[in-house]
């Protein structure tokens, strides 16, 4: 406390010594508004400080750009995880039909399931001979076989093309396409 | 913040971007072998099975597309060696530029259908080269426009199964040229395929197939007609008819232009048919290869 008095006593000696000069009219009322905008920039949001520091970083924001179209494209064609994007194609609700009245199971497998034997079960329309299945595939020509009871291998009758494979054995032919879309010119 | 500050950041970026993907396929290498050896059931080199898998990623082989094709493998407890044998000939082909997909489902098929190992790949090879021509033909009739790829790889899949279904390439020739001829679409193309196909169900010679489809197309018929042409012979049988006499008639009108095009109607019964064709009671048409400014070369195997 000593110790304050004696600066604060200090300071008005000092302050008494200078040779007081007549201010300008208006510089306080100045300083003021000069003080209130200062005040009022650090009070603006988050987004004019953001363009504020970019206005004056420009390096930043030139940095910023360069890598990014630099960073994207590499990580685009780099990724192998994408999905490869099929445009223009259609989507088709199919439903395959087998009859068989002993069967225990049929399982439908073909193209669309790269001929794996454990996706596709086909139900049994109960009381009926028939076993059913509805799967959603795209434009397309899809090969495929019933499997009867996990070892009889099965054409579809219904199907309107029958064809041999590469091995010698039979497949059904389905294919979807737009009835439509006829006589385009090249 | 100087350049050279700038400069060595965008440095360090560019550097770890392909380093993340790097490490990303060995992740990617890594999940296939695993799911691969919890597969097998025999004893199997690690070592062996990891060079397939980092060959086929590297040679560009989709990681979705790989995985199901190993799992497959391994769940039939295809040896290793025959794996790789058939990745590398899937790698060469996509090398090409030839759609691969047709090729692996072939694959696909015949591992599932337990044919044994020697045989898929004896057809590997012919397979090959009958991709090789459709890939080329199905290139021909492309366009630029969007969606082509997706085009010429449905167009090519279509021409490999008219193959399996038994016509040469003289036919799908002969066939490519009368669109190419009409300037048409390859979507046009892919109907005439698809009725090619279809009308096998009938007691008719390839031959005969192919005279029918060519001189609709040189007659200017609409798809929609031509793809009438199966229901018109279903029906037709149904009431009794012989397919050669239906076959007869209906060349006989098209090649008269006795059907205009874009006759065919549909019934109120949910069949098709032709307003000429039911009127007409005259037979005895040339046939395919003769009598006609068109003809046909004729190449088709007959039943």
């Amino acid at each position: 406390m000593k110790k304050l008095q004696f600066h604060d006593d200090f300071l008005k000696k000092q302050l008494g010594s200078f040779k007081r000069i007549k201010t300008p009219e208006g510089t306080v009322k100045r300083l003021y508004s000069r003080i209130k905008e200062e005040e009022d920039a650090q009070h603006a949001g988050f987004v004019s400080n953001f363009f504020h520091i970019l206005r004056l970083r420009r390096e930043i924001v030139i940095a910023v750009l360069a890598t990014l179209l630099l960073a994207v494209p590499l990580t685009f064609f780099s990724t192998k995880s994408l999905i490869a994007m099929k445009t223009g194609q259609k989507v088709y609700v199919v439903r395959f039909i087998h009859e068989n009245e002993s069967a225990q199971s049929v399982k439908l497998i073909g193209d669309f399931n790269n001929w794996n034997s454990d996706e596709i079960d086909m139900q049994r329309i109960s009381g009926t001979p028939f076993w059913s299945t509805e799967i959603t595939l795209r434009e397309g020509l899809y090969k495929y076989v019933f499997l009867v009871d996990e070892a009889e291998w099965t054409i579809d009758p219904l199907a309107p093309i029958i064809v041999k494979d590469n091995f010698g054995q039979q497949s059904s032919i389905i294919v979807l396409l737009d009835d439509l879309e006829e006589n385009n010119n090249l | 913040m100087r350049p050279i500050h700038i400069f060595i950041l965008i440095s360090v970026i560019i550097i770890l971007v392909p380093l993340f993907s790097y490490c990303a396929s060995n992740d990617d290498e890594d999940v296939i072998v695993k799911m691969a050896l919890e597969k097998y059931t025999i004893h199997v080199d690690i070592e062996q099975l990891r060079n397939a898998v980092t060959e086929s990623l590297d040679g560009g082989i989709p990681f979705e597309d790989l995985y199901t094709f190993i799992s497959s493998s391994a769940k039939a407890n295809r040896e290793i060696a025959e794996v790789s044998y058939y990745l590398n000939e899937i790698v060469d082909l996509r090398g090409k530029g030839i759609p691969e997909e047709v090729l692996m489902n072939s694959i696909l098929e015949g591992i599932a259908k337990g044919i044994p190992g020697k045989i898929i790949r004896e057809s590997i090879s012919s397979i090959g080269m009958r991709l090789g021509f459709c890939y080329h033909t199905a290139t021909n009739h492309s366009s630029r426009r969007r969606g082509h790829s997706n085009k010429v790889e449905l167009l090519t899949k279509a021409l490999f199964t008219a193959m399996d279904s038994g016509f040469s390439e003289n036919d799908i020739n002969t066939i490519s040229s009368a669109v190419q001829k009409q300037k048409i679409s390859p979507s046009f193309f892919l109907q005439s395929l698809r009725t090619m196909m279809e009308l096998q169900r009938f007691e008719l010679e390839y031959k005969e197939i192919i005279w029918l489809i060519e001189i609709s197309i040189d007659k200017g018929y609409r798809i929609s007609d031509i793809r009438a042409f199966p229901l018109i012979f279903s029906s037709e049988t149904r009431k009794g008819l012989n397919e050669e006499d239906i076959y007869i008639r209906l060349l006989h009108d098209i090649e008269n232009d006795m059907m205009p095009p874009g006759s065919f109607t549909r019934q109120a019964g949910g069949g098709w048919e032709s307003q000429s064709g039911r009127e007409s009671t005259r037979s005895g048409s040339s046939g395919p290869g003769g009598g006609s400014s068109s003809s046909s070369n004729g190449s088709g195997k007959g039943k």
